[in-house]
């Protein structure tokens, strides 16, 4: 007789092991999430403090820094040279050139290369065959690559920003953003992904 | 006979009574239960805000319930920016594929733009999507939390969301993955809980009003075609969504209603037994006062002189006693000896291996043995003769003389213990399963109900029978003659030698009060 008891009490007492009431929660003990704050100077962006510093021993990055004023000269080359081009591919800018792809406004499916230093000027090369999406220069700012190099170095100043990317297939779900690979003495870092007016929005370390 | 109590009855009647209302409340207001907790992942809370440009600004904290150190793998819809783990930014590939590691709980915070789509009639919030006919759990409120947070176990996970919107109390939402939701809105926030069933990937939809993202680009269509349109989405690729409901689940409504069954049948059987306990007293009162004739100097039966005096009760006058009337008894079959020093005063013995020949006997002579032994003499001089102790002695007696009525049926319990101890455990179990093992009362009813029952049984008191009756009539009438016929009022405990059998009865029914006080332990000092 006392063995049935206790185990309908112990049935009578898993039933209660683990269940748990909730209820809706308290108004009172939650905040609305904020937007962030967008910082003006991109040095101080919140989102660089991803990024996580090697041990170089003190030695520099080899490879230069990115030189993003090259961008609005090689802008004002392009317009003079090529004036119907309108949807770019492709902006890249190194240590010494830029690189355009934009699509060749004599003909569907086509691209043109150009690429601009400041030694050589503007050379635009023959058309190629392309399907790769495009975007307008709407929005564009010609000044914000060079304040985002600018601005990662003067916060890391033993990282360069060797080349930064304008494409929709870097952009991966952002949209259209900057991709800005970042390199110490060991090689690449990180990769900052930056909005068209310079806001640091995202960092890669793989 | 002792009076019925009807207080242990009403205590036990609102103790019980509280289960059929809790259960009704639970229909009223039903709550949400997790069965099946998962280990290592005690909540889930999901908050955010949505910005007049349509954006959507989210904070989703996984808390563990522990101090143990878990690794999360995030995973944020494609277009997630600004990236935070406890507040602090954090790298993750192409943006939205991070790992890190915490104590006690981690928040994942970001900012998702464009998560809102305006039309003229309203907007609409889309967490649930379908890609290739099949639904991204990354689109979600929250991926698998089993699938990318470990260690953890198997089970259900609550979450809690909160969505500040202005004119919150117009949104309506459906989610995917989220049993037993609820919701209900202020005029700047949603508030939802719901139970993630195995830990699994949960979306969102929600329609908003016109007003709620201002800034964000104006599309075609209309809202309603396109929430039903998301919904349908999802149920083509196998998911069905869940709207809020605040109505109660059949089972606790089928708990309610049975519980208030058994308790207004309990009630019903309660009043009707102590009604025709206390119409059975009043009769008994009223036969009491018309005349006994008796038949003369002879017991009219065989009962002992103990139970004759607990059938008669406090009926009639005199000072009497049940133990007296059981000494005497005893001292005139010779078990035990009475002698008088003097016409009051007597020394009474009980010899080594002194037998009584019923139940009652024996307990009286246990109460005299020196450690209840056997195989002791005692011997007292009385009056008086129980001491100190008399008075508990008396109460242990009277129970055993109430449990001899019961064993033949001379008087029985005015509420049975066979319908107060099943109902009661009846009552308590169902309110457990009812409440998933939740309702702490629903436990003390089931584990204590019983007792409280057997308490109330006990403590309300016992009736005659029908038998009772008929012997009390009797032994009424007995005393009655006893009293008119007999100069045993006067008569001490020595004069068993003289009176015999006569004496012991009318000690136990009121005729013989010298004798019965000398040996009563109710006069013990």
């Amino acid at each position: 007789m006392r063995g049935r008891i206790a185990a309908v009490l112990g049935v009578l007492a898993l039933c209660g092991c683990g269940a748990r009431a909730v209820g809706l929660p308290d108004l009172s003990a939650v905040t609305a999430p904020t937007v962030a704050p967008r910082s003006v100077d991109i040095a101080a962006s919140a989102q660089l403090g991803a990024i996580q510093l090697r041990d170089t021993g003190g030695l520099p990055p080899t490879e230069p820094s990115a030189d993003g004023s090259l961008l609005p000269p090689a802008f004002d080359a392009l317009r003079a040279q090529v004036p119907p081009a309108r949807d770019f591919e492709r902006i890249s800018i190194y240590d010494d050139s830029v690189y355009f792809t934009f699509a060749d406004p004599a003909g569907p499916g086509r691209s043109i290369s150009a690429t601009y230093s400041a030694s050589d000027g503007l050379r635009v090369f023959d058309p190629q065959p392309s399907t790769d999406d495009t975007y307008p220069l709407d929005g564009v700012d010609a000044a914000v690559p060079g304040r985002l190099v600018a601005g990662i170095e003067r916060r890391f100043p033993t990282l360069h920003a060797t080349d930064l990317d304008l494409r929709r297939g870097l952009s991966y779900g952002f949209g259209l953003v900057w991709y800005v690979r970042v390199q110490d003495a060991r090689g690449q870092l990180a990769t900052v992904f930056a909005d068209l007016d310079g806001t640091v929005v995202a960092v890669d370390t793989a | 006979m002792s009076p019925i109590r009807r207080l242990p009855a009403i205590v036990l009647l609102v103790v019980l009574a509280v289960l059929p209302l809790q259960a009704w409340w639970r229909v009223a207001r039903p709550e949400v239960v997790v069965g099946s907790g998962t280990a290592g992942l005690h909540d889930l809370v999901w908050v955010a805000s949505v910005t007049p440009d349509g954006r959507l600004v989210v904070r989703l904290t996984y808390d563990f319930g522990d101090e143990a150190e878990r690794t999360l793998d995030i995973r944020v819809p494609p277009g997630a920016r600004l990236l935070t783990a406890d507040g602090a930014p954090v790298a993750a590939s192409i943006g939205r594929y991070g790992t890190v590691t915490g104590r006690g709980s981690i928040t994942v915070g970001y900012e998702l733009p464009a998560a809102v789509r305006r039309f003229a009639d309203g907007a609409l919030l889309e967490l649930a999507a379908v890609t290739d006919g099949r639904v991204d759990d990354d689109r979600g409120l929250f991926p698998c939390p089993r699938c990318y947070l470990e260690p953890v176990g198997y089970g259900d996970v609550p979450v809690h969301g909160v969505l500040f919107v202005p004119d919150a109390a117009a949104v309506r939402l459906a989610t995917t993955h989220l049993s037993q939701l609820q919701a209900d809105a202020t005029t700047e926030a949603v508030r939802f809980v719901g139970v993630d069933d195995g830990g699994q990937a949960v979306g969102l939809l929600a329609a908003l009003p016109a007003g709620a993202v201002p800034d964000a680009p104006l599309v075609d269509g209309s809202i309603d075609a396109a929430f039903a349109a998301a919904r349908s989405k999802l149920r083509a690729a196998g998911v069905s969504t869940e709207t809020p409901s605040q109505q109660a689940g059949t089972t606790e409504i089928v708990t309610a209603v049975l519980l208030t069954v058994l308790f207004a049948a309990l009630v019903a059987w309660i009043v009707a037994r102590l009604v025709t306990a206390a119409r059975e007293r009043q009769q008994e009162a009223s036969a009491d006062a018309e005349p006994h004739p008796a038949d003369g100097p002879v017991p009219p039966g065989d009962l002992e002189p103990a139970l004759a005096g607990l059938v008669v009760g406090a009926s009639g006058p005199g000072e009497r006693s049940l133990v007296a009337g059981t000494l005497l008894a005893l001292a005139h079959r010779g078990v035990i000896t009475i002698e008088g020093v003097d016409s009051q005063r007597f020394v009474l013995t009980v010899p080594a291996g002194a037998r009584g020949k019923t139940p009652f006997e024996e307990a009286v002579l246990a109460e005299l043995r020196p450690q209840g032994q056997l195989t002791a003499t005692a011997t007292f001089t009385g009056p008086p003769l129980w001491g100190p102790a008399g008075a508990k002695v008396s109460r242990r007696l009277r129970r055993v003389a109430t449990f001899t009525a019961l064993r033949q049926r001379l008087v029985r319990v005015t509420l049975s213990a066979i319908v107060l101890l099943p109902v009661s455990l009846a009552m308590g179990v169902i309110a457990l399963i009812g409440s998933g093992g939740l309702s702490p009362l629903g436990w003390f009813a089931a584990v204590g109900g019983p007792l409280l029952a057997v308490a109330t049984v006990v403590l309300t008191g016992v009736s005659l029978t029908g038998r009772g009756r008929r012997e009390r009539r009797r032994w009424l009438a007995y005393g009655d003659w006893l009293r008119a016929n007999s100069q045993l009022a006067d008569v001490g405990a020595p004069g068993v030698a003289v009176w015999g059998e006569v004496l012991p009865y009318a000690a136990a029914l009121g005729a013989a009060p010298t004798a019965a006080k000398a040996l009563s332990p109710r006069h013990g000092t």
